[in-house]
């Protein structure tokens, strides 16, 4: 590679510049020998260090190849007297010899070779090389969505989901997260601010909570500030740049969210507000629900379930597009039984916190519906 | 995880199939610690992850006439760069030396890009360091029945009753299966192998033949702790060594906080729950290595600890040892401060200077230790006489003023 060079210096006409590129080869050519000369470096764990065998005396493949090439812990000007080489297996083939170590080279860790080559003089010199593996490039840190993701959502939405392409640092999130309003005049009573915060075991989903004193009206909260969201108006949910990773190592891109509020969700979900579309019997074509509202997200993952008409759970793969209000599970064998039935557990609630059992936001004395699920029959196409 | 409802089952399935000779299988070793030589110079490794005993076949019948009393110091030091990590990525667990070339085995985990390997290093009579290639050597392997899973991990407790600090904690991520394997003994083809099973009756004593069949006794061991004052099931037997005792082959065992027992042979029985005989007593501590040695023509015990000197104890003095219970003492714990301990006939407290963390015999005439030294705190692969005092270079005494040796000199004329 570097002896490629030259060539393309012939053709260039310009003395000058010729000169400036042999100045630039020769720095170039300088930096890489004391890279690695005849020496090749590895730039993964596994690869093994090897030598040009004209650099080396004739009798060096025959005698102990480890005279002549030898790998060291630690950097160069304190190498390598006293020190004790690392072990590894030593080969050659008909152009260089390899030294390979036994246990793979380590991250971080800085590691000297050291070759004895042979001078046109017929001598032998010592060379030092250093050089250390790094870690690949780590992924970029960024929230990857949130939810919800409509643009559209209830004046009280009660619950925000973040999710990071990295395991977060956790109790610093309220010094990123901040609700603006169209002027961009923040609203720092908007979230519950637990003194735990609510993370998924990886640390990389975070659960938002809006303050339910600011929901539920009548409640000191309510009265004194109103709602954090209203109406008819604008809001952004902001996440700052800077939040570091749980590792430390990295920090957040930054990221923003805007929502227009709509009138509060102050009522029981019905299942039979869904609109289903059936699937055919025999295919594999998806169960789509059309939601009337906008529902958690997370609970959507894992609270609506579809049964045969023998009683047994069908199995399949559930997709949720939120924005479209839009739920559809694809079985994983052909449709079999006319009729199925859709089960909703009562725990579903929407994105105001109301479940089937009762409403979030409701008046005291309010009885709650004691039931555990909700069923529609449904009849395939 | 309810790992005690399913496990055994498992379990009878290894007993049945998981034997013996593995010769033509890859080797698997997943992590080296309790080291042990047969008098052949099979080298038997403790793998507390995969569960088994390892036998690797290191036989050579070149005895060496002179042993060299090895020296090296910053031993880990030399053995982490040799394995390509420095000093803080690897962990040495345990040490044995060759009954024939007397070279010295050591037992290592080297950490390296977030994984642990094992490896075993050789330090040779000549001096040098060498990393033992485990793939060109002839093995055979033994799955221990009754092993704990790998998940359960000890309880975090703080120091009598005081909030647990942040290393007490850390103890909160060990796994139970890391006591395992804790010593192993070659006796007369059999193996003897102290640790934890899965089951509530952790401590265990596992024998089993050598060459390996595939059969194996596990027996669980309970004994009265008498430092404690309570009757111990689940912590294991530290190190151990067997002598003949009242006329018959017994297991003399070391545990921690530092009771001695007796377990006779013939107790250990596949299946059978036992109850090891207390006899005495070291002290508050936890025993590492318990070494049979010959001193004067006397077979003596030297018992090192991570707390403590090391203890000498004449095998003689093991004879018609009373068994002690609960009943033979005013009940609650006994503590070094307290007027019990050292209790029985446990031999006496000898000076060493420094600590050493694996020891064994040399040759008649040397112990090898890693030692970490009080001078300098580095970490030292030394021989010392098997005699007392054997190290006082770090001492500074009278005899060490040249006008003492000047007057000895003259006395002497």
């Amino acid at each position: 590679m570097i002896y490629a060079r030259p060539s393309s210096i012939v053709g260039m006409a310009n003395a000058m510049s010729t000169m400036l590129f042999i100045v630039i080869l020769y720095v170039y050519s300088s930096f890489a020998h004391a890279q690695a000369g005849t020496v090749s470096l590895p730039s993964a764990e596994g690869q093994p260090i090897s030598i040009a065998l004209n650099a080396l005396p004739d009798d060096a493949i025959t005698g102990n190849l480890a005279d002549y090439l030898s790998v060291f812990v630690g950097i160069k000007n304190q190498c390598c007297e006293q020190l004790t080489p690392i072990a590894g297996h030593y080969y050659h083939d008909e152009t260089r010899a390899y030294f390979k170590p036994y246990f793979e080279f380590v991250k971080g860790q800085s590691y000297v070779v050291k070759t004895k080559e042979i001078t046109p003089a017929q001598k032998l010199k010592t060379h030092l090389n250093e050089f250390m593996l790094t870690a690949a490039t780590p992924k970029a840190v960024k929230v990857m969505k949130i939810q919800p993701n409509s643009a559209l959502i209830p004046e009280n939405t009660l619950r925000f989901y973040l999710y990071f392409t990295q395991p977060m640092k956790p109790n610093v999130a309220f010094n990123y997260i901040k609700l603006v309003n169209a002027e961009g005049v923040e609203d720092n009573a908007a979230f519950m601010k637990f003194k735990q915060e609510l993370w998924s075991a990886d640390r990389k989903r975070l659960t938002l909570l809006m303050d339910p004193g600011r929901i539920k009206r009548g409640v000191e909260t309510n009265l004194e500030l109103g709602p954090a969201l209203e109406a008819g108006k604008a809001y952004k949910i902001i996440v700052k740049a800077g939040w570091p990773t749980a590792n430390g190592n990295q920090t957040l891109a930054g990221f923003s969210h805007s929502y227009q509020i709509n009138n509060a969700l102050r009522t029981l979900p019905d299942v039979n507000k869904w609109k289903i579309t059936p699937p055919k019997i025999g295919s594999l074509q998806p169960l789509r629900i059309q939601f009337d509202r906008l529902f958690d997200y997370q609970l959507l993952q894992s609270e609506i379930s579809l049964f045969s008409s023998d009683g047994n759970e069908i199995s399949g793969k559930i997709s949720n597009d939120e924005e479209h209000q839009i739920w559809q599970f694809t079985p994983k064998k052909q449709w079999r039984n006319k009729h199925i039935v859709l089960s909703v557990n009562a725990k579903l609630e929407d994105v105001a916190g109301n479940n089937f059992k009762d409403v979030m936001d409701h008046p005291v004395g309010d009885k709650m519906h004691k039931i555990d699920s909700v069923e529609r029959h449904i009849a395939l196409d | 995880m309810n790992f005690r409802k399913t496990l055994p089952l498992t379990l009878a399935l290894l007993g049945a199939v998981g034997s013996s000779a593995s010769i033509g299988k890859a080797m698997d070793l997943k992590f080296a610690g309790a080291l042990e030589f047969s008098d052949q110079g099979t080298l038997f490794v403790g793998d507390n992850i995969n569960g088994a005993i390892y036998a690797f076949d290191l036989e050579n019948k070149t005895a060496v006439k002179d042993v060299h009393p090895i020296k090296i110091d910053d031993i880990d030091v030399r053995i982490a760069n040799l394995l390509g990590v420095g000093k803080n990525a690897i962990e040495i667990n345990d040490m044995a030396v060759h009954p024939v070339t007397h070279d010295v085995y050591i037992s290592v985990s080297r950490i390296g890009n977030q994984i642990s390997k094992p490896a075993i290093i050789k330090v040779a009579q000549d001096d040098s360091i060498q990393l033992v290639d485990l793939n060109q050597l002839k093995f055979s392997e033994q799955k221990l029945a009754n092993y704990p899973d790998q998940t359960t991990t000890f309880k975090v407790r703080g120091l009598m009753g005081m909030p647990p600090t942040a290393k007490d904690i850390a103890k909160g991520d060990v796994k139970l299966s890391s006591l395992a394997i804790m010593d192993i003994l070659y006796h007369d083809h059999q193996l003897y192998v102290s640790g934890v099973a899965y089951d509530n009756f952790l401590s265990t004593l596992r024998k089993m033949p050598y060459p390996f069949t595939g059969s194996q006794n596990t027996t669980s061991v309970e004994m009265y702790h008498i430092a404690h004052d309570q009757y111990e099931t689940r912590a294991p037997i530290r190190s151990m060594s067997i002598q003949k005792v009242d006329g018959v082959d017994q297991m003399v065992a070391a545990y921690t906080c530092s009771p001695i027992v007796l377990i006779p042979l013939t107790d250990i029985k596949d299946g059978a729950k036992i109850a090891a005989h207390t006899i005495g007593d070291m002290g508050n501590g936890q025993p590492i290595d318990m070494i049979p040695y010959t001193l004067q023509g006397k077979k003596m015990l030297f018992v090192t600890n991570n707390s403590r000197s090391p203890q000498v104890i004449p095998v003689d003095g093991l004879n018609n040892a009373r068994t002690v219970t609960d009943k033979d003492f005013t009940r609650g714990p006994k503590l070094d401060l307290g007027p019990v301990l050292p209790y029985g006939p446990v031999g006496e407290m000898v000076m060493f200077e420094g600590v050493s963390m694996h020891m064994d015999l040399l040759s008649d005439k040397y112990f090898v230790s890693i030692t970490r030294d009080t001078q300098t705190g580095g970490l030292n692969l030394d021989s010392n006489l098997t005699f007392f005092p054997n190290r006082v270079h770090n001492l500074v005494a009278e005899y060490d003023f040249p006008q003492y040796q000047q007057e000895h000199k003259e006395q002497a004329k």
